[in-house]
């Protein structure tokens, strides 16, 4: 059996058909129409959705608020509060908005870094 | 990483040049296995493009578990069968009992070896065979691919393509000794 599937192989040697020379041309032609295969990085970012930012930010805030009166050693009430913002009111929102819009930037950074 | 692996990850991040080579290596025996199939020139050149463009797109989808000249073959086989527009191209099982090569057939055949046209008489003998007999020789046989992979390119069963190849070889020998024996009669 060994025998004759050598004998077999020698004589199918060198017998593949022969196509036109101009075929390889045509597939290239083809190929090179398609799109190319490159695989594309999409930035699709994971960013924390509206309300996770605003609750970032009124946490912060509050945050904030009880620190300056932590530190002033006053007792916070709802009057004491209003009455301490109000003319400040434009001000602490600002600087206490901008500095979490920072951090997320820089953190937006750092992933797009990542990839 | 072979070559092969190096071409396939080139065309694979955007490289199409690279898919040149791929192109280069199986372009004949994709045409081969297409001409058994459709036996007809043209429509054998068509069958490789579309199988090469086939390819192209499929790339992605390649995971390497089986050899990537098999997984290329299957695309081929496949767009030569739709090309012929008929689901059965592998000939329904012979009740004929089939005896194996005889020794003057094999005489025959050796001497074959030594003639200066034997590619000749060799290709117009698996023209005169069965189409899908002269597919499972070219596999099996020129392109060396196992019985596993010719399982894999056909999607036929391991004891069906053994079958199949020792019918196909018998009626190979036969004609080839037919063939020969008419020769000998014409330079007579």
């Amino acid at each position: 059996m060994e025998e004759i599937d050598k004998l077999t192989r020698k004589l199918m040697e060198g017998t593949a058909e022969r196509p036109s020379s101009r075929l390889n041309e045509c597939i290239m032609r083809l190929i090179w129409k398609e799109k190319s295969l490159r695989k594309r990085i999409v930035y699709v970012e994971s960013l924390p959705r509206i309300g996770a930012i605003a609750w970032g930010v009124v946490f912060y805030l509050l945050l904030v608020l009880f620190l300056f009166f932590y530190f002033r050693g006053e007792s916070v009430t709802l009057e004491g509060l209003w009455a301490l913002l109000r003319p400040y009111a434009p001000l602490v929102i600002l600087v206490s908005g901008a500095i979490p819009l920072y951090l997320m930037g820089v953190w937006i950074d750092k992933k797009r870094m990542n990839r | 990483m072979t070559d092969e692996a190096q071409w396939i990850a080139n065309v694979l991040e955007g490289d199409k040049q690279s898919f040149a080579f791929l192109v280069s290596k199986y372009e004949r025996m994709a045409y081969t296995l297409a001409f058994r199939i459709v036996g007809n020139r043209e429509e054998a050149e068509e069958v490789v493009q579309d199988a090469f463009v086939k390819m192209y797109r499929s790339l992605p989808n390649f995971r390497g578990s089986c050899k990537f000249s098999s997984w290329f073959y299957q695309i081929v086989y496949h767009t030569a069968i739709s090309s012929l527009r008929s689901p059965h191209f592998f000939s329904d099982f012979e009740s004929v009992e089939v005896t194996d090569v005889t020794v003057a057939e094999q005489e025959t055949a050796s001497a074959l070896l030594e003639a200066k046209d034997r590619k000749e008489i060799i290709s117009q003998t698996l023209k005169a065979l069965a189409r899908d007999e002269a597919l499972l020789l070219t596999l099996y046989y020129l392109e060396e691919c196992s019985v596993e992979d010719i399982c894999q390119i056909t999607e036929l069963s391991p004891s069906n393509v053994k079958t199949k190849l020792f019918r196909a070889r018998k009626h190979f020998y036969s004609a080839l000794e037919k063939k020969m024996k008419q020769e000998t009669k014409n330079l007579l």
